[in-house]
């Protein structure tokens, strides 16, 4: 039998056999999973390096300082090859109550510092002076609330940054005492902004209310707060890696120096990722089964269900190797036009999760992105296990004999 | 491979055929030796149980024979591989089953195209237009794009008959080929069948309708495992 016949006859008895929609969308929707899980690995990947290399937080140490010494070890630390910028980490970030709150924003705002340098690198307009005062650099694309980091950010209430540089607006911040079970909310100090340059927060992995004021002007707004309750000489430097390839080498520098309490502003936490990755080892390899258990049922069922057309076939003169090409190239076919089936609803589905959620995560920095190889893989997986079991299980059922499969009807 | 006289389609000789269910040996042909010739029409009756369809499933390469030996137009077929059988049985015989056994998938034409897609003679021709033609020579010109389902019992043992000649096969072996029709079809089909054998033809047919003895040329009957000729 010619692989055109087979083909040909295979085709026409899949599209006239409704059965075969039942596993036709089996194996559609374990193409659909396997498609997004490769994709979400691939993505959480390329996130995680990404964020390694682009947000400056995984190349920031936190020291403990050294109580020995004058400075506590600020000039120590500063004097290594690598280091960009020391300050201490009392003086990181502040949240702060803006004048943008309306009924579209809370008005949350983060103050960060950071070193002079790398922020001349990413910003238009003008830059800050380390003793600047009343001054701001916020995002290209701002969005003042605290929500930015869910993600719940609606494109109409971007505000384009660019046309902000100039404009000024004012900030409150508090101190929250807690008075028996009331939290009591005191106003420290009010001051008026003006934002003269802007950040692309996607380049530094940002949200999208990070805006960056001079180190100085922190230290003011603070020292509202620090005779009432803090000392500073207890709070860690925070030192700025000029490179993530850099990190290890000033940590051993450091400890060299004598600096023995060294942590990472931010790091991943591994047993969080070797869950994530578990977890989708876990999904691919029950939807492997899944796969395989879909094929040798249908497979079974088939060609029991066929067993008296497949004695008929043998009685006008097919050879069991016919007929088991016949029912491989038929399993094939089927296959095929599931996983292309399954293909289109990934990539429908993907796009659908983009438009509305995923590529959201734009405002992070990061791009969600649907990669070849991810079909690729998914698509050599399926068809493997598919010609595996299919091949199994046909070799296995066709070797009845004519009156087995005939019974009694001759 | 053995000789037998060429006007001979089939030859048995000295054929047993014996079942064996646990220790038990039932005997259902015994030493039977009987010719069928090209050209001629013949009709096999008996009772239910006397080996009617198991003397056609010899014949049909379909069941082995316990012992003696079988001569398929002119070759000596008892002892052949799984796969040989397979090939005289699509190249010298046609089959013609009481129930059709069409497949319901397949469109008439379809149907009547299966034997001839796994047959080297018929390969790079226009398998389409044979299977129309035969179609259309049993009045089924305008059924040829139908389903199974689509068709009458008389068109489906039609379109059967057409799927049987598709090889143009030297014997036709037909099981009750009428059992589920009524007088009309079953003329039409006797006629048909009996328009094959003078084509030269060897056709067969188990049959309990005595219509069939005013086609065949030859009625036989098997009784006590013997198989006799009674016109």
């Amino acid at each position: 039998m010619s692989l055109k016949a087979c083909i040909i006859i295979s085709l026409k008895k899949i599209i006239r056999n409704k059965k075969n929609f039942y596993n036709c969308i089996s194996i559609c929707l374990c193409t659909v999973i396997f498609i997004a899980v490769l994709l979400f690995k691939n993505n959480f990947n390329r996130f995680i390096n990404q964020s390694l290399n682009t947000n400056i937080g995984f190349r920031t140490l936190s020291i403990q300082p050294k109580s020995a010494e004058a400075d506590l070890g600020h000039a120590k630390i500063g004097s290594l090859e690598h280091i960009e910028y020391v300050y201490n980490s009392l003086y990181d970030r502040l949240t702060v109550l803006s004048n943008f709150q309306n009924d579209t924003y809370d008005g949350y705002i983060n103050f960060n510092i950071t070193s002079p340098n790398f922020l001349n690198k990413i910003t238009e307009g003008q830059v800050l002076e380390e003793d600047d005062e009343g001054v701001a650099i916020c995002p290209k694309e701002f969005y003042p609330d605290s929500h930015v980091r869910n993600l719940q950010i609606s494109d109409k209430n971007i505000i384009d940054g660019d046309s902000l540089i100039g404009q000024t607006f004012t900030i409150d911040y508090y101190a929250y005492k807690l008075e028996g079970t009331i939290i009591n909310k005191e106003k420290l100090i009010e001051r008026e902004y003006k934002i003269i340059g802007v950040y692309d927060s996607t380049k530094v992995m940002n949200a999208n209310n990070d805006c960056y004021i001079a180190p100085s002007d922190m230290q003011n707004i603070l020292a509202s707060k620090l005779p009432l309750e803090v000392n500073k000489d207890t709070y860690p430097f925070m030192a700025i890696v000029d490179d993530v390839k850099n990190v290890d080498t000033t940590i051993r520098e450091l400890k060299a120096l004598g600096f023995a309490d060294i942590d990472y502003k931010i790091q991943i936490d591994p047993q969080r990722e070797d869950f994530i990755k578990q977890i989708l080892i876990f999904i691919t390899l029950l939807t492997i089964l899944g796969l395989i258990l879909i094929n040798i049922l249908y497979v079974r069922k088939k060609i029991e269900q066929d067993s008296y057309n497949i004695g008929i076939l043998r009685v006008l003169g097919y050879k069991k190797s016919h007929i088991q090409k016949f029912y491989f190239i038929d399993c094939l076919v089927n296959l095929l036009i599931s996983i292309l089936m399954g293909i289109i609803l990934a990539i429908l589905l993907f796009y659908l999760s983009y438009f509305f959620y995923l590529r959201k995560f734009n405002y992070l920095g990061f791009d969600v992105k649907m990669d070849l190889m991810s079909f690729v893989y998914a698509l050599l997986i399926i068809l493997i296990i598919g010609i595996l079991t299919s091949i199994g299980v046909i070799t296995l059922k066709i070797k009845k004999q004519i009156m087995t499969l005939i019974g009694e009807k001759i | 491979m053995g000789d037998v006289m060429s006007k001979n389609a089939i030859s048995l000789k000295h054929v047993t055929k014996n079942y064996q269910t646990n220790d038990i040996v039932i005997e259902v042909i015994k030493d039977l030796t009987i010719d069928f010739e090209y050209g001629k029409l013949y009709a096999i009756m008996g009772h239910s149980g006397v080996g009617k369809s198991t003397l056609i499933r010899i014949l049909g390469l379909l069941d082995s024979v316990t012992d003696g030996e079988y001569y398929l137009t002119g070759k000596l077929v008892s002892n052949l591989s799984d796969n040989q059988c397979s090939e005289y049985r699509n190249k010298k015989i046609g089959f013609i089953f009481q129930d059709y056994n069409l497949d319901g998938y397949l469109k008439a034409y379809e149907n009547v195209l299966l034997p001839m897609c796994i047959n080297p003679k018929y390969k790079g021709t226009n398998k389409k237009a044979r299977a129309k033609e035969l179609l259309e020579e049993l009045n089924l010109g305008d059924r040829i794009e139908h389903f199974p389902r689509e068709l009458s019992g008389g068109e489906q043992q039609r379109v059967a008959i057409a799927r049987a000649l598709a090889n143009n096969p030297d014997i036709i072996l037909a099981d009750e080929p009428t059992g589920n029709l009524d007088e009309e079809n079953e003329k039409i089909i006797f006629e048909k069948l009996q328009q094959e054998c003078k084509k030269g033809k060897c056709v067969i047919i188990v049959s309990h309708s005595s219509e069939v003895k005013k086609y065949a040329d030859k009625v036989l009957e098997i009784k006590n495992y013997q198989i006799k000729e009674i016109i």
